[in-house]
C-alpha cells in the first residue's frame, strides 16, 4: 500500500503515534470549522507544506492523492455552482452561482489539507505502534486491534475485488448497476466464506482470552509530540476566538 | 502412551443436512504419533480436525452425538481460545490466518495475547523462527512472503505460543512444490519437539516418511486406520478413496518427437510488467504460442505466472514491450472459484453471459455431475463441486483462449480427473498455471518455466535437464 508506513528519518518519524494522530485530528477539525475560502487556502497550504517537509512525504504519492481530490473537487464545484442559488452568471439555461463555486473550491482545498496531514500520519507511523499506544492509554486491545486488522486485510480485499472484476469482464458482463450489484454480492459472499478462518486463527492465538495483553516495545507519548499538539490546539482556539470577535 | 484425542462414537451434522459429516467416529490419537488423515474431498477430514479444538460444534452450528476428548476432558467444555497454548491449528489459507503486518508481529501475537513476559516472548519468537527456517528481519512485511513461507510463519507463531500438539488442515493445498517440501522439512524438525502431529492432507508422498499412522476417512466414516509402514498393503484402498498416491514417475515418460508449431496466436515481445515503481514481475518475455498449444506455466509463487496469464487475456497491459493476440473470446478458471460466481444458482451461473439453450446448459451440468445442484447457490457447494462448476462455466462459454489457474490444487483424484478429462476436449489455446504433476504429465509437450519474470525453459518435459526439472519443482 502506497499510503502505508515507510521507514524514514523525518521529524515526524520521531514523534509518537498518538501525538501525530491528535495533530492530524486537530488539523481536520480546524479546517472543517472555517468556511472562508482565503483562510482555508492559506491554512491548507501551510499544512500541506509542513506535512511534505516534516514527514518527507514522497511527491509522487502526494501528486496521486491530489489528482484524485482535484478530480472529485472539480465535480463537486460544478455541482455546487449549478445547483446553489445566488448571484452568478447565466450560461444558457444554467445559473452559475459564485457562492457555489466558492463553496466547492473551499471543500476541495480543505480536503487537500486534511489528506496531507493524514498522509503525514500514515506514512510515518507503524500501525502496531499506534495500536499499542492506544492500548497503553486504556483502550481495550480488542478494539485497538480492529484498526490494525483492517490494514492487514485491505490489500487482500483489494486483490479479491480485482479478481472478481476480472472474472466478470472475461464473461462479458456489461457495465451498469447490475454489474456493480453482482460484484458487491460476490465480494461479500467470498469474504464471508473466509471470515470464519480469520476468527478461528485469532482465537487459536488466544485473542480475547485475557483482559490484558503484553505489549512489546517501549512506545511513549513524547513531550515534543505533545507540545506540537498543544501549539496546534492553542493556534486553532486563538484563530477561532479571533474569528468570532471579528 | 498417553491419549491426546479420543473420539467416542462421535457424529456431526451440519445445519439443514440429514447426512452426517462425521458418522460414529471412534478414534484415539496418542502421544508421539504423527497421524495423516486422508480421504476424498468432502469426506470428513476437515470436520475431524475441527472437532479436535471445538470449532465443531463450538464455532460451527450443527448437531452432535457422542463426544471428543482432549487428554480425557470433553473438548466441547472449553472455548476455542482456551486451547491456544496447548494445541496449534494450521488452516489451508495462510492469507486468512496471518493477522499482523510483519513477521515479528505475527510470531509474537499469540504470546502477547496470553500475557507472556517480554523476555519470554522475544526468546520464543527467535527460537520458533529458527525452527521453521525463516531468517528474514522481524520487520519484513508478510505481503513479501511466498505461500510456503507464510504457512511456516503460521507454524512459528503457534510454536511461540508453546503449542505441543499441532493439527494441520490441508496446509499445502495452495502451495507450490517448494512450499510443500519446506513444510515437510519443517514438520520433520518439529515432530521431535511436539507431543503429537495430526495432518489432514490430500498428498501422502511428501509426508509418508514422517508419519507413524494413516487414517482414511470417507463419507464421514473411518474406512481404514493403519501404521504408515504398511502403506503398500493399503494401496488399493487409498486409490479407491481418491487419495493422490503413487503418481507415475514423471522421469519415465517416453521421449516426444512432436515439434512445437509457432503460428503466432499469442505473441509476447520483450514484455515487461512493473507493479510498482522499479518493482518488475516480468522482465522481458519473448514468447509465441500457436493455435493448438496447451501450455503449462511452471515456476515458484511470485515468478510472474499469473501476470503473464493476465496479459494473455488482456486484463493487464505490459508496462513495456509488445503483446498481440488473435483470441476473440477469452476465459479464465480462477484458483478461487468463488471469485467468479455471479449467479443466484448453478443453472443461472452457466447461463449468464452466454447464449446457451436449456438443453446445452443441462448437458454441461451432466458432464460435470452437477445436475442435482442446479437450483442451489454456487456458494453452498463443496470445494470440488465449486471447482467443477467454474470449469463448466468457462468451457460452456466456448472461449478460444482459456487460462486455467491451479484448478486441481487440493482436489482428490475423482474431481481432478473429471475436470482434466473435460479440459482435454477443449479445442482452443490453453495456458495452465499449475504445480500439479498430473496436469504437467497431460500437457507435457509444451512446458514453460518462469523464474524471476524470465522464461528459463520452453519445451517438452523429456528435454528438460536435471537442473530445469529441479527448478520446475517436478522432481520434488
Amino acid at each position: 500500500m502506497k499510503i502505508s508506513y515507510k521507514k524514514g528519518d523525518s521529524l515526524f518519524h520521531k514523534i509518537d503515534p498518538l501525538s501525530k494522530f491528535l495533530w492530524s485530528l486537530l488539523i481536520s477539525i480546524w479546517l472543517l470549522s472555517i468556511t472562508d475560502l482565503k483562510t482555508v487556502s492559506i491554512l491548507s497550504l501551510i499544512i500541506t507544506i509542513t506535512s511534505v517537509l516534516l514527514a518527507k512525504i514522497e511527491l509522487r504519492i502526494l501528486i496521486k492523492a491530489l489528482r484524485i481530490i482535484l478530480i472529485g473537487g472539480l465535480g463537486l464545484t460544478l455541482f455546487q455552482a449549478i445547483f446553489r442559488h445566488g448571484s452568478g452568471i447565466l450560461l444558457g439555461p444554467l445559473n452559475i452561482s459564485f457562492e457555489g463555486i466558492r463553496i466547492g473550491l473551499a471543500l476541495t482545498v480543505r480536503m487537500i489539507g486534511i489528506v496531507a496531514s493524514c498522509l503525514a500520519f500514515s506514512t510515518t507511523t507503524k500501525p502496531k505502534d499506534f495500536s499499542n499506544l492506544l492500548i497503553k492509554i486504556g483502550i481495550n486491545y480488542k478494539i485497538a486491534h480492529i484498526f490494525y486488522l483492517s490494514l492487514r486485510f485491505l490489500p487482500v480485499f483489494e486483490e479479491d475485488a480485482k479478481n472478481i472484476i476480472y472474472s466478470q469482464k472475461l464473461r462479458g458482463i456489461k457495465n451498469g448497476t447490475q454489474k456493480i450489484a453482482r460484484t458487491i454480492i460476490t465480494f461479500l459472499l467470498t469474504e464471508l466464506r473466509h471470515t470464519d478462518e480469520t476468527a478461528i486463527a485469532l482465537e487459536m492465538r488466544g485473542f480475547g482470552l485475557q483482559d490484558k495483553k503484553t505489549i512489546l516495545g517501549d512506545i511513549k507519548i513524547s513531550k515534543f509530540g505533545m507540545s506540537i499538539v498543544i501549539i496546534t490546539l492553542l493556534s486553532m482556539i486563538t484563530h477561532l476566538i479571533l474569528r468570532v470577535l471579528n | 502412551m498417553k491419549k491426546i484425542f479420543t473420539f467416542s462414537n462421535f457424529s456431526f451434522w451440519y445445519p439443514n443436512t440429514n447426512t452426517p459429516a462425521l458418522k460414529n467416529v471412534n478414534l484415539e490419537i496418542k502421544e508421539g504419533e504423527f497421524v495423516l488423515i486422508v480421504g476424498p474431498n468432502g469426506g470428513g477430514k476437515s470436520s475431524l480436525i475441527k472437532s479436535c479444538v471445538n470449532i465443531i460444534p463450538g464455532f460451527t452450528e450443527g448437531k452432535t452425538k457422542g463426544k471428543v476428548y482432549f487428554k480425557n476432558k470433553a473438548v466441547a467444555d472449553k472455548k476455542l481460545a482456551e486451547y491456544s497454548s496447548k494445541i496449534g491449528l494450521v488452516l489451508q489459507n495462510p492469507d486468512r490466518q496471518i493477522t499482523n503486518l510483519t513477521i515479528g508481529e505475527e510470531c509474537s501475537f499469540g504470546a502477547e495475547n496470553l500475557n507472556f513476559s517480554r523476555i519470554d516472548i522475544q526468546k520464543k519468537v527467535k527460537e520458533s523462527l529458527k525452527v521453521v527456517n525463516l531468517s528474514y528481519p522481524y520487520d519484513r512485511s508478510v505481503f513479501d512472503l511466498s505461500g510456503g513461507e507464510k504457512q511456516r510463519l503460521v507454524i512459528a507463531s503457534l510454536l511461540a505460543l508453546g503449542s505441543k500438539i499441532l493439527i494441520l488442515d490441508e496446509p499445502t493445498a495452495n502451495l507450490d512444490p517448494w512450499g510443500v517440501e519446506m513444510i515437510a522439512k519443517t514438520l520433520n524438525i518439529i515432530k521431535n519437539r511436539t507431543d503429537s502431529i495430526v495432518l489432514a492432507t490430500h498428498l501422502i508422498n511428501p509426508f509418508i516418511k514422517l508419519a507413524t499412522r494413516i487414517v482414511i476417512i470417507a463419507d464421514g466414516k473411518i474406512e481404514a486406520d493403519f501404521p504408515s509402514s504398511k502403506i503398500k498393503d493399503y494401496n488399493k484402498k487409498l486409490e479407491m478413496y481418491s487419495v493422490n498416491i503413487n503418481i507415475e514417475d514423471l522421469n519415465n515418460i517416453n521421449p516426444l518427437t512432436e515439434k512445437l508449431e509457432n503460428d503466432g496466436f499469442l505473441n509476447f515481445k520483450k514484455v515487461e510488467y512493473e507493479y510498482e515503481e522499479n518493482k518488475k514481475i516480468l522482465n522481458g518475455i519473448d514468447l509465441i504460442l500457436s493455435k493448438k498449444d496447451h501450455t503449462v506455466l511452471l515456476g515458484e509463487n511470485g515468478s510472474g505466472k499469473s501476470t503473464l496469464a493476465r496479459i494473455a487475456v488482456e486484463l493487464e497491459k505490459p508496462t513495456s514491450g509488445f503483446f498481440t493476440s488473435k483470441a476473440l473470446k477469452k476465459g479464465m478458471i480462477m484458483q478461487n472459484p468463488d471469485q467468479s460466481f455471479i449467479g443466484l444458482n448453478v443453472l443461472e451461473e452457466i447461463k449468464i453471459g452466454s447464449k446457451l439453450t436449456k438443453e446445452e446448459i443441462e448437458n454441461w451440468l451432466e458432464k460435470f455431475n452437477l445436475m442435482k445442484y442446479q437450483n442451489i447457490s454456487p456458494f453452498l457447494l463443496s470445494d470440488g463441486e465449486r471447482r467443477r462448476l467454474s470449469t463448466a462455466v468457462a468451457l460452456a462459454h466456448k472461449p478460444d483462449l482459456l487460462i486455467i489457474d491451479e484448478t486441481t490444487a487440493g482436489l482428490d483424484a475423482f474431481n481432478s480427473n473429471l475436470i482434466l478429462d473435460e479440459l482435454d476436449n477443449f479445442n482452443g489455446v490453453s495456458i495452465n498455471i499449475t504445480h500439479d504433476k498430473r496436469v504437467i504429465k497431460r500437457y507435457q509437450k509444451n512446458l514453460i518455466l518462469l523464474d524471476h519474470g524470465l522464461i528459463k525453459y520452453h519445451g517438452a518435459l523429456n528435454s528438460m535437464n536435471d537442473n530445469i526439472r529441479k527448478m520446475s519443482g517436478i522432481n520434488l
